[in-house]
């Protein structure tokens, strides 16, 4: 029935295990989300689709255009189209090991579109975990690679497992060259005590597709802190949940974003505050120009037993153009009486009496503008401890927001 | 040096300057007092070119050159330096930041070359003693969480370090006690010279016992009424705007 659905699971292996298949058949039955349901109803997936009927014509065969790595002396993983280029097994000393082709911890995420889709047709995986006590210091850096080479898509499947008081520093960084569609699904999962650092880069080509669904446990006293920036892809969804399943356990999302052309930004999270004294802060900023649209949708629930619990929820966006649009919809779910929640949304233009007030200094109006704008997206990088990986995120961010900026090229 | 013929300006459609001349020969500092609702604000602002201030007649040359068709930073850039009498807060953007890019902007424009990080310290550092703003200070966000007087002390800090021929200032002394007013004052005193024009907007005459002006005119309904030497304002002070045939009285 569903011809989008059936031309992406095309490919479905004749092999499968029955998680994939479950997977497999829950997507066949729904099919891709569209706008009439409630968590997908700023995004529409009809330019994927129609992306998806057209796919098919000649892959270009140009070699991956790989990336200087963004934290020096990481240990890098290159995934290209889906799959992990070369062999990264790994199990040191230091208690990281890495394997490769695994699935998803199958108990985790709850049943969406695009985690079903992801592990019903990924080609591969990985699955990375962190022993007790053990301190990564050397930063992991996933090179996610679209080339186009393969029509209708590539999809992956990450898993990240700390065990108590693991400490992790993770980036994860998805580019390319032409049109795809990329899904990946990822399953992250912190044992007590433990402290990962996630930064991911969603720097797609700009006519690609971004689909992304975590999962998220915290358990007892662990700490999750996560940045993304997205400037990539035609269309990108980013959809985080966390559960706070243990006391003392705390989430920290921050995000930036900047939208040019017709481009899609979706970023949708969901925080469970499962347990007593558990915390969440997220803080989103966006800056969307021409016709470019971003969503924000921020859920935090909090439940019956979660006494103590501090959530504070902010999305601010600044348009640069009267067509540019955002969409942002907070919802607090409260089912505990003594706890500290907050949450907002603003939408803003520059501030034209500030870009008077530095024109009238002898700075000119583009310049002045891009002052502004550079200063109000800034605020967020200060979240990330490396001094080096922020610099070169913010030069990203402010070259994205130049006109005429193309990955691609 | 600042030659304002026949001006005449609406906002939002209002006409709010009718005919005002005036002219600043360098070297000299003028004062123009008058009421709420004179066209005070309307005046300088237009002067620094902002938008939404639309000049339907008149004429004004800076320098020899007409003003009206420059931009606010070609202004800037020509020499016309004005103090905002609420100068505007920009988060995320530290106040060193702000005033270097001002000043190379300002240099590049007027064929100078840039200062460096250092040059532009240096030069900095001296002048934000002189004006009591600490290092602190210039590392917050611009006028973001400054008390009244730490705004006006920024904007005089601005003026010194671009180095304008002719400088503008809008109330400058609103919002300041006497301490601060005095601060400022010796700031804005130190750039009085022969090559230099200044033209100091004011409600009260106070300033004015700080900064002794060499002409004073009285703007009354977008024109100016009265003018003479630094008598008039404390003949002001004492009278009132309304014996001067304004019915605005302050």
């Amino acid at each position: 029935m569903n011809t989008s659905a059936d031309t992406l699971l095309q490919t479905f292996p004749a092999d499968a295990d029955a998680e994939r298949v479950a997977a497999r058949d829950r997507f066949r039955l729904l099919g891709l989300p569209t706008p009439k349901q409630e968590a997908w109803k700023f995004t529409n997936l009809r330019p994927l689709e129609q992306f998806i009927a057209a796919a098919g014509k000649p892959a270009n065969d140009a070699a991956p255009d790989i990336p200087a790595p963004l934290i020096d002396d990481s240990r890098r993983i290159l995934i290209i189209d889906g799959r992990v280029d070369g062999d990264i097994s790994v199990a040191d000393p230091a208690g990281l090991s890495i394997e490769q082709g695994s699935h998803l911890m199958p108990e985790m995420g709850g049943k969406r579109a695009v985690r079903d889709l992801a592990i019903a047709m990924s080609e591969d995986g990985l699955r990375i975990t962190v022993a007790a006590d053990a301190t990564v210091g050397q930063a992991l850096e996933l090179v996610f690679v679209g080339t186009g080479h393969r029509a209708g898509g590539h999809h992956f499947t990450l898993e990240l497992s700390l065990a108590a008081n693991a400490d992790l520093t993770v980036v994860e960084r998805h580019c390319g060259t032409q049109a795809y569609a990329a899904t990946i699904a990822s399953a992250i999962r912190l044992g007590d005590g433990a402290r990962l650092r996630h930064v991911k880069v969603q720097d797609e080509s700009q006519e690609a597709f971004h689909l992304a669904d975590s999962a998220v446990e915290i358990g007892r006293d662990g700490t999750y802190e996560r940045f993304i920036l997205s400037v990539g892809a035609r269309l990108a969804r980013d959809e985080v949940h966390t559960s706070l399943n243990g006391q003392g356990s705390s989430v920290r999302l921050l995000g930036a974003y900047a939208g040019r052309g017709q481009q899609h930004l979706d970023h949708t999270t969901h925080i469970d505050h499962a347990v007593p004294n558990t915390t969440s802060h997220e803080v989103y900023k966006g800056v969307l120009d021409d016709r470019s649209r971003g969503v924000f949708q921020g859920g935090i629930k909090v439940m019956k037993d979660a006494q103590k619990t501090a959530g504070h929820q902010l999305n601010k966006a600044l348009l640069l153009s009267p067509r540019a649009e955002i969409d942002s919809k907070p919802a607090l779910e409260i089912y505990a009486d003594d706890v500290v929640c907050s949450h907002g949304a603003t939408a803003g233009e520059i501030d034209e009496d500030a870009l008077f007030y530095l024109r009238a200094r002898g700075i000119d109006a583009v310049t002045a503008k891009n002052l502004m704008v550079q200063a109000f997206l800034d605020e967020i990088f200060d979240g990330i401890a490396d001094e080096t990986l922020r610099d070169r995120l913010k030069d990203r961010v402010h070259a994205a927001l130049q006109p005429g900026d193309n990955q691609d090229a | 040096m600042l030659k304002i013929e026949n001006l005449h300006v609406n906002v939002d459609g209002k006409e709010i300057i009718r005919g005002l001349d005036l002219e600043v020969p360098k070297g000299e500092v003028h004062a123009i007092m008058g009421p709420n609702g004179a066209g005070k604000s309307t005046l300088s602002y237009t002067l620094a070119g902002r938008d939404g201030y639309e000049v339907t007649d008149g004429k004004v040359t800076f320098q020899g050159r007409d003003l009206l068709d420059r931009k606010p930073e070609e202004r800037a850039a020509d020499g016309l330096f004005l103090g905002f009498q609420y100068p505007v807060e920009i988060p995320g953007v530290a106040t060193l930041t702000f005033l270097k890019t001002a000043v190379n902007a300002v240099r590049r424009q007027r064929g100078l070359e840039e200062f460096d990080a250092m040059q532009f310290m240096k030069l900095v550092r001296g002048k934000a003693k002189d004006l009591n703003i600490s290092d602190e200070m210039l590392k917050r966000p611009v006028n973001v969480g400054f008390s009244g007087g730490e705004k006006k002390r920024n904007e005089i800090l601005q003026m010194v370090v671009l180095d304008p021929a002719f400088c503008l200032l809008d109330e400058t002394d609103s919002g300041l006690d006497i301490d601060a007013m005095k601060v400022v004052a010796d700031g804005v005193n130190a750039l009085r010279g022969p090559e230099r024009g200044m033209l100091i907007i004011t409600h009260y005459q106070r300033l004015l016992d700080h900064i002794v002006p060499d002409r004073v005119h009285i703007l009354a309904e977008g024109r100016i009424i009265e003018s003479g030497d630094k008598d008039l304002a404390l003949e002001l002070e004492k009278k009132g705007y309304a014996s001067f045939g304004t019915d605005r009285a302050a």
